[in-house]
């Protein structure tokens, strides 16, 4: 059935990510589908990211830009990706084999469904290693183009946390149907520095940002329901 | 939890806020709420975790205008179940400051909290991703 799948692009956005970059890549070659193209965005990087990362296989393309952010970057791979749809993971997480393949086959049994995501698990150094959540996120992401096409780039917020709720919250508001996967298709790492939980009053600042201008939309009537 | 007029109160744990133009917005990153507070309201907010006195509050907010004291406990009663507000047990009375008691008498809206759950499961999918700067992002370079 795989064969009959459609080709897809895979974006990663990157970030000084020497020490993960290389098992990400890695992740998206052992998939049962195996991408049409890979790129992989180094955002300024200042260690060996874009390197490795170009070494890794012939699918892969590198993309340098100045540091902008994990959306801007993510943007950048998306516009100049080449197919009709399109995967995304971030450089420090992995996905599981069939991850793709599961996707794909939704995506090609259902029409009308315009984004796929998955649960995740959690793992790394972490008491949280081994959790599974809802994973509403970069990495479990695969969509048609016409969503990033209608919806426009991802904005980083305030402290660079939250760009992915501020994309996928507008386009659920523009109508789009996605969809989550009950089954873990994806490993999302956590370092040993974030057992805090990221209650960051600085990098918060962005998830802030986002409630207060869907409060003033709210207010001039533009949010449904 | 109900607010008691002689408790102390901080931030709940997962609770963050900034104040955009005299109103407060709240998230709470546990249940992905967030919260449109009025302008009273964030003036009530703002003093109980600065350690006011809750009483000397309310008369104060009542003096400058009297529909007030009907409508605080309602908001005190939804900021407790929220949990925006805690019980903080080691926090000392403080004195009304007069800068707060200037926000006060400036405060003629009535004491409202809107509270938005529509992208609460994005929001509590998103913030655990928080790996070392070495690794992953850093906060973006300013222009």
């Amino acid at each position: 059935m795989s064969g009959c799948l459609a080709p897809y692009s895979v974006v990663i956005p990157a970030y000084n990510a020497s020490a993960t970059v290389g098992e990400a890549v890695a992740s998206v070659l052992a998939q049962t589908v195996l991408p049409a193209e890979i790129l992989v965005v180094d955002d300024g990087s200042t260690d060996e990211t874009a390197a490795l990362a170009s070494q890794a296989h012939r699918l892969v393309r590198v993309i340098r830009q100045d540091n902008a952010g994990p959306g801007a970057a993510t943007t950048r791979g998306m516009s100049e990706s080449r197919y009709a749809l399109i995967a995304t993971l971030d450089a420090d997480d992995v996905w599981l084999p069939h991850k793709m393949e599961q996707q794909l086959s939704l995506l090609s049994a259902q029409a009308a469904t315009d984004g796929v995501f998955s649960n995740l698990e959690l793992f790394g150094e972490s008491s949280l290693s081994g959790s599974i959540q809802p994973g509403w996120l970069r990495s479990t992401m695969v969509i048609r183009r016409h969503v990033f096409d209608r919806i426009g780039p991802i904005i980083d917020p305030p402290g660079n946390r939250g760009d992915m709720v501020d994309w996928l919250a507008r386009a659920r508001e523009a109508g789009f149907r996605l969809e989550l996967l009950a089954q873990v298709l994806v490993r999302r790492r956590v370092s040993t520095t974030s057992l805090s939980y990221g209650r960051d009053p600085l990098k918060d600042k962005g998830y802030l940002h986002i409630a207060r201008q869907r409060i003033l939309r709210s207010r001039a009537g533009k949010l449904p329901g | 939890m109900v607010l008691n007029l002689s408790g102390r109160y901080k931030l709940g744990t997962d609770v963050s806020c900034e104040n955009f133009d005299g109103e407060y917005v709240v998230l709470n990153l546990a249940t992905g709420h967030y919260f449109s507070v009025s302008r009273s309201g964030s003036t009530l907010l703002d003093g109980l975790v600065r350690g006011f006195d809750f009483a000397e509050m309310i008369e104060t907010l009542a003096a400058a205008r009297p529909a007030m004291r009907d409508e605080i406990g309602a908001f005190a009663a939804q900021i407790a179940g929220y949990a925006i507000v805690i019980p903080d047990l080691e926090a000392s009375a403080q004195p009304l400051a007069a800068d707060w008691i200037r926000a006060a008498h400036e405060a003629s809206d009535p004491m409202l909290l809107e509270v938005f759950d529509d992208i609460a499961d994005l929001i509590t999918a998103d913030p655990i991703h928080d790996t070392d700067e070495a690794a992953g992002w850093p906060i973006k370079k300013e222009a």
